[in-house]
């Protein structure tokens, strides 16, 4: 198995499988400003290159300003060996241009010339060339230029070294030709709605994350965030139940809910779905295991204080490491963004439930389309990875009949916990309670009764099946008690 | 060095001397430019003229008088225009001039004359 050559870029490595494969040439196209020339740099000074001679040959910038555009990120070109082949001011400013030749054919042999001197005298193992379209000015013709890329090429990699080199396509000068002789083609795009993406169309020798990833551009550089391939991720885990320290909500669980399932929680709005959730959270951090809630809607202090006045201690699972709040703002994250945050609590901070607040908010604020295929992968990676998932589910109907889910993604869970407000006529009395109860639950049996939840400042409470229920899943429940109820 | 022959460009543009003293340059070969009848003369006097390349865009009909010199000194010359045309050529042919060729020369094409008429 060859040895990778990191592009310097971690997110990019992983589309990669690894990285780019060594004594290969690799086209990096993209329009003006894409970020080829900053990928450049993160090849040329990245991690793996100790020992290595990095050489940028460069056509169109100075390589001064060059020096300078890499500082300015943090990228360090003290060992990057520069080739300057970047016109002159000398070009503008003489008076005359000669006719008697093409330019093409008198430029062309002193610049091959001085780069096969350059090359000669640096011994370069990674070559970043900036523009190979430029090359195409100093040939007298397509046949003539893609015959003198090909050996250009050859004489590179006949040196061992790994080369990247980048096209300006436009209408007029289409780089379809390089693309056919590169081993490899990366390709930098914006798409509206996405931004910045990043994707590899061609990689000869090795298989490679397919699609677009979305990418930033930063005072830092570049940054790759890999969409989830979740059968790339799993881990070996006991496949046991989780409780959420609601006696009778355990109950009906038959125990809890299985690690590595996805539960959604659905109800309309305030009914205490989210204090369900962290219910499990609560246990698990008794259990010394760490829980992440990502919250799209409500602000992170807000949900603090309402967890505490149900007896949730959610100040000290936070500082104890045992729980992480994290508000996502609307247009904040791409959706493999979001993802690759997750990754990173799961797979660097053992995060073993995850909370998604809610599935509506997720819909909204993060960036793009297609958000119902990246949630879909999101859970089986965190299956796959053994976390318990909790998706909050945002009915809009306070009444009305029972709909499992607003955004059609029921499919998606293992396990559904649904909410709802029901009529309790006590005596001559008529009060709005709450109802809980289990309406699918894969790898065990389940209680199929609804039953009553109290939330209180003692905490959540649920008690014994309801009797003389009129309905459960038709429109408002309504249960007529002949016996007055204690208020707890 | 005074010797060794010369090749004598004739152009009225510096330019285009300097790249051809750059190109043919490289090979060795020694340019002396011209951009009028008494340069011409000049260069014939202080240098011993292997080859002529004349380019007649930019000058005059006069500039045919400079073929004639040149055939009467047995310097064999090639012309230059700036666009192919049947009437050069058989102007530039009347006057004994080797070959006539037109902008912008192949650098390969141009070596090849250039060689074959410095080594007789």
């Amino acid at each position: 198995m060859a040895q990778r050559v990191s592009t310097g870029i971690a997110g990019l490595d992983e589309v990669l499988a690894g990285g780019l494969l060594p004594g290969r040439a690799y086209l990096l196209r993209g329009g003006p400003g894409a970020g080829k020339t900053t990928l450049g740099f993160h090849f040329l000074t990245g991690a793996g290159s100790d020992g290595e001679k990095p050489l940028l040959v460069t056509l169109r910038e100075p390589e001064d300003q060059m020096r300078a555009n890499a500082k300015s990120m943090g990228l360090d070109t003290a060992r990057v060996e520069f080739l300057d082949l970047s016109p002159t001011s000398e070009f503008f400013a003489e008076a005359e241009a000669y006719d008697i030749f093409h330019p093409a054919d008198v430029e062309r042999v002193p610049t091959t010339e001085r780069i096969v001197q350059r090359v000669e005298e640096v011994a370069p193992t990674r070559i970043f060339l900036d523009s190979m379209t430029q090359f195409r000015y100093l040939a007298s013709d397509a046949h003539q230029f893609r015959k003198q890329v090909l050996s250009f090429l050859r004489f590179l990699l006949e040196r061992d070294a790994t080369v990247v080199f980048t096209s300006e396509a436009s209408a007029e000068a289409p780089d379809d030709d390089l693309r056919f002789l590169a081993d490899g083609v990366i390709e930098l795009e914006w798409i509206p709605e996405l931004g910045r993406t990043i994707a590899a169309t061609k990689f000869r020798g090795s298989r490679f994350l397919e699609g677009r990833h979305s990418m930033r551009l930063t005072d830092t550089g570049m940054q790759v965030f890999p969409a989830l391939a979740p059968l790339d991720h799993t881990v070996p885990f006991e496949r046991e139940l989780i409780t959420s320290g609601i006696g009778g909500l355990d109950d009906i669980l038959r125990g809890g809910i299985t690690r590595g399932t996805t539960t959604i929680i659905s109800g309309p709005s305030g009914v205490g779905k989210t204090s369900v959730g962290m219910n499990f959270m609560k246990e698990a951090a008794a259990r010394g295991e760490r829980s992440v809630i990502y919250t799209f809607e409500e602000e992170a202090e807000a949900l603090l204080f309402r967890s505490e006045r149900i007896g949730i201690p959610v100040r000290e699972m936070i500082d104890k490491g045992t729980l992480a709040l994290r508000k996502v703002e609307p247009l904040q994250f791409t959706p493999d963004e979001f993802a690759q945050l997750v990754r990173r609590e799961v797979e660097e901070n053992a995060a073993r439930i995850v909370m998604i607040d809610s599935m509506s908010g997720y819909r909204v604020s993060l960036q793009g389309r297609d958000l119902v295929t990246h949630l879909h992968a999101l859970s089986k990676y965190l299956q796959n990875m053994g976390v318990a998932t909790l998706l909050i589910d945002e009915i809009d109907q306070a009444v009305g009949r029972l709909q499992i889910s607003g955004a059609s993604i029921s499919y998606l869970a293992d396990n559904v916990i649904f909410l709802r407000y029901m009529e309790a006529r006590i005596g001559d009395r008529l009060e709005l309670r709450k109802g809980i109860g289990v309406l699918k639950k894969r790898l065990s049996d389940f209680d199929k009764t609804l039953r009553e939840l109290v939330i209180s400042g003692r905490g959540l409470e649920v008690g014994p099946p309801i009797i003389g229920l009129t309905t459960i899943l038709g429109e408002l429940p309504v249960w007529v008690d002949d016996t007055e109820r204690s208020n707890e | 060095m005074a010797d060794e022959a010369v090749i004598l460009a004739v152009n009225d543009k510096p330019a285009n001397v300097n790249v051809l003293r750059d190109v043919l340059g490289r090979s060795g070969y020694q340019v002396i430019g011209a951009s009028s009848a008494g340069e011409v003369e000049t260069a014939l006097k202080e240098h011993s003229v292997g080859v002529g390349l004349i380019d007649i865009s930019g000058f005059g009909r006069d500039v045919w008088a400079i073929c004639d010199r040149l055939r009467d000194e047995e310097v064999p010359f090639l012309v230059i225009s700036a666009r192919q045309s049947a009437a050069v050529e058989h102007e530039s042919e009347s006057r004994g001039s080797a070959a006539t060729m037109s902008k912008p020369l192949g650098i390969d094409d141009l070596f090849a004359f250039v060689r074959s008429l410095m080594e007789r």
